[in-house]
């Protein structure tokens, strides 16, 4: 009897201890996954938000084997399971989506506005702007082009001083020597409307433009909600410089009035050397900041094949002080090769998306680098390089309130490319 | 003169010295040339009363050898029976030792043999405390999911059996006739395959993982009959099994459908990305199972031949977690396919089947009863009088 007792204690503790641990294991989705969006072609992650419902909402583009292009719009929980997918492509024309951004609605709750270029041939595109339902349907289309000769939208704003949109991007213009990139913005105004409560109406409204061989690529654009005069709009671009002759790349920030005029520009940093390049990648409006109008701006810089990630942060116009910067500009120390991709805000620091270059088999592959930094930009912890074979293009990084960490990726597997979707714990770590 | 001998000890010298003198004609006889002629002339002086021949006869012969394991259970039943009848408990049990020794499941019966044998017999027994066995056959695996960790929202998920194989050896512990208990070790090789279709609309995973582990089977099993020749047998018992090796063959199918001119689909165009991985680094070294098993043991002489089946239920996770979609230190691609093959493992237990074929030797351990199990011959004894 002694024996058949053990067994049964036995037996029981060890049916106790998998009940408890299937309670943990179901626990670790909603910690960390990776997850895949795609269809037949080939799928490339555009950008994604943290919605108001605490949920996610993915933008990416898609290419079938015959050449069509268009976008799809797909809703996610952030343990990662797939609330709906709406494909908002237009199969009579070829379609690129650029940008999305959640909107509020006159008739309460929230869509979406999703910035995209209509691609007529390679270098005539159209801006536009989609509005959709909160569940992703197609609701109204906006045209905001400029030249129409190579339009190509980079963001959508929502302005909430007159619930419009404001759309940035970049156009060629055709010059006596040939043709260069300028930045422009548009304004879309609403218009009350039964059917989502919202219309945008096109109204070309201004450019930037350095003259001489200079180039813009426009990156971002905010709204001041503290100002409406001569400082109602921050608007962030890489330039190489107002008709200086050289290539010298710079992070650009300009101040727009209210007619969408420049009334301000600034080079950040001040630095020509033409072997220098900066390129400008993201930018960041820090949250719940004392100063309203503080920005993290991150990019590359690029010596000969050297790439290293670009940080700074300006009160609108004004770098803050970083005595341990020079020219108060700081390069994130990693070795090897990384671009600055994209930056969000936890306690004390921030999370870093940077782009690794990996050499192998002779090819250099992208692969994603997340890193830790203090306020200051200095790392706090050592780089995660997530590996693969493959290209994973980093796009774009968020965290949440619980500070878990969420990154949208490009991934080549084998010979196609899928959206991923990758959530990792406050550690950056695929575990708990 | 002196004579230390009193007169009761004349008296009874005579008829021993006269029963002395017809074996000692009787043992003149036998030369133990032909074991079957001298047990039946023992038997003869056995039948005949001449008690105190019978063991000079035979225990001589049976030293010098000859005999067979059946005609030294008869040798050693008549010098039992005979040191019964002169009462000399010592030699009667130590011959009945030598006796079950000879043949362990020799059992004296009411009718069949006299009655102090059957006493006897019921103060011994010869039944094995230890076997050992040597075990082998076929397994089948297959995993129980408790957390799908999918990578591509909607796609299908469909596990099957793989086959497998085990063999092995252990120790059974007889607690009584129908109770034992039984300890073992065994290589064990299994796998299982995956196929996930609906992924990314046409395309499919297809994989197998085969998991090389030492099993260690503890089992408790009850005898549902006793001394048969078919003895059918139930178990249950936990499993500890210790993973060696495991390596996963993952392949990733990029099919593009082909339509003809009308637009119907016609079939697809196939690329296929596969790599080997060896995956024991993200499961779980130790895994435990709880089985139970049925069974039917065949004797064969003194051993046994048997056929089970068992079914073991996986009671924990065996994927690791700190490794489920990198190495932890990053997504090693040697190792782990969740970004280059868009595959991360569900969490899943393993249940799985065996179907085992195997000998058993007993060892049989001859020994005196601590008490006599003798209250069913006497019951027997008092319905017959």
């Amino acid at each position: 009897m002694k024996i058949k007792s053990c067994y049964f204690i036995l037996w029981l503790l060890l049916t106790a201890t998998s009940c408890f641990e299937d309670s943990q294991l179901k626990q670790d989705q909603q910690n960390f996954f990776v997850r895949y969006l795609g269809s037949d072609g080939n799928q490339t992650a555009v950008d994604f938000e943290l919605l108001e419902d605490g949920n996610l909402v993915i933008l990416y583009n898609s290419e079938t084997e015959n050449g069509e292009k268009d976008f799809y719009l797909t809703k996610f929980s952030q343990d990662g399971i797939e609330i709906w997918t709406q494909n908002l492509g237009n199969p009579s024309r070829a379609e690129v989506a650029k940008d999305v951004i959640e909107i509020p609605g006159n008739a309460g709750g929230y869509g979406f506005a999703i910035g995209f270029d209509v691609v007529s041939s390679p270098t005539s595109n159209a801006m536009a702007v989609l509005i959709t339902s909160p569940d992703g349907n197609k609701a109204k289309e906006a045209v905001a082009a400029f030249t129409g000769f190579d339009d190509r939208l980079k963001s959508v704003t929502y302005n909430p001083s007159d619930g419009g949109l404001i759309v940035t991007g970049n156009t060629r213009i055709v010059t006596q020597t040939g043709s260069r990139i300028q930045s422009v913005i548009s304004r879309l105004r609403p218009i009350a409307d039964s059917n989502f409560g919202f219309y945008a109406q096109n109204e070309p409204w201004g450019r930037v433009d350095f003259g001489g061989g200079a180039e813009e690529d426009v990156i971002a654009l905010f709204v001041n909600n503290n100002v409406t005069g001569n400082d109602a709009f921050h608007w962030f671009m890489t330039t190489n410089e107002a008709g200086n002759g050289t290539n010298d790349f710079n992070f650009y920030t300009a101040a727009l009035d209210n007619a969408g005029l420049v009334s301000n520009g600034t080079i950040l940093p001040n630095e020509t050397a033409d072997d220098t390049n900066d390129y400008l990648n993201f930018v960041l409006k820090e949250p719940d900041s004392p100063t309203p109008n503080l920005y993290s701006l991150i990019g590359t810089n690029t010596i000969g094949n050297s790439s290293k990630v670009q940080v700074i942060k300006i009160d609108f116009g004004n770098i803050v002080s970083n005595p341990s910067a020079p020219q108060n500009r700081r390069l994130i120390n990693i070795p090897g090769n990384y671009k600055g991709i994209g930056l969000s805000k936890i306690p004390g620091g921030y999370w870093v998306l940077a782009e690794k270059q990996v050499e192998t088999v002779g090819e250099l592959v992208a692969n994603i680098g997340l890193v830790k930094v203090n306020d200051l930009f200095e790392p706090i912890d050592n780089v995660r390089d997530l590996q693969s074979e493959f290209n994973v293009n980093p796009i774009k990084i968020l965290s949440n309130a619980n500070q878990k960490v969420f990154v949208l990726s490009t991934a080549a597997l084998g010979n196609q490319q899928k959206v991923q979707i990758i959530k990792l714990n406050r550690q950056g770590q695929f575990s708990e | 003169m002196y004579w230390p001998f009193g007169r009761r000890f004349l008296i009874g010298l005579i008829p021993a010295l006269v029963m002395l003198g017809f074996s000692g004609k009787t043992f003149a006889q036998t030369d133990c040339a032909d074991p079957e002629v001298t047990l039946k002339i023992a038997s003869e002086e056995f039948e005949k009363g001449h008690f105190f021949s019978v063991p000079e006869m035979v225990i001589a012969c049976v030293t010098k050898g000859g005999f067979s394991r059946q005609q030294l259970e008869r040798v050693y039943v008549l010098l039992v029976q005979t040191y019964l009848i002169l009462e000399d408990q010592a030699n009667a049990e130590a011959y009945y030792l030598k006796l079950l020794q000879v043949n362990p499941e020799y059992e004296a019966q009411l009718g069949r043999e006299p009655v102090d044998l059957v006493y006897l017999s019921k103060r011994f027994t010869a039944t094995p405390i230890f076997s050992w066995y040597a075990t082998a056959g076929t397994s089948f695996v297959l995993p129980k999911v408790i957390v799908n960790n999918f990578t591509v929202n909607n796609s299908n998920q469909k596990y099957s059996l793989g086959f497998g194989w085990q063999f092995g050896g252990g120790i059974i512990w007889h607690q009584s006739d129908r109770l034992s208990a039984d300890v073992s070790v065994s290589f064990l090789s299994q796998s299982y395959l995956l196929k996930e279709s609906n992924f990314f609309n046409n395309d499919e995973i297809q994989l197998t993982e085969r998991l090389n582990s030492l099993s260690i089977p503890v089992t408790f099993s009850y005898m549902l009959t006793k001394n048969k020749k078919y003895k059918p047998y139930v178990g249950t018992g936990v499993t500890i099994n210790y993973l060696v090796g495991a390596n996963q063959n993952i392949s990733l199918q990029n099919r593009t459908p082909l339509f003809d001119t009308n637009n119907d689909q016609v079939g697809f165009t196939s690329q296929q990305l596969s790599r080997n991985l060896q995956v024991r680094d993200r499961r779980e070294p130790l895994n435990f199972q709880i089985h139970v098993t049925a069974g039917l043991k065949y004797k064969y002489k003194l051993n046994y031949f048997f056929a089970e089946v068992t079914y073991g239920l996986g009671l924990i996770n065996v994927v690791k977690r700190n490794t489920l979609i990198d190495n932890g230190k990053g997504n090693n691609t040697s190792t782990v396919p969740s970004f280059s093959l868009a595959h991360v493992d569900d969490y899943f237990s393993l249940n799985n089947a065996q179907i085992n074929m195997g000998f058993i030797k007993p060892l049989y351990k001859p020994r005196k009863l601590k008490s006599a199990k003798t209250k069913r011959v006497t019951r027997e004894l008092n319905k017959q009088s």
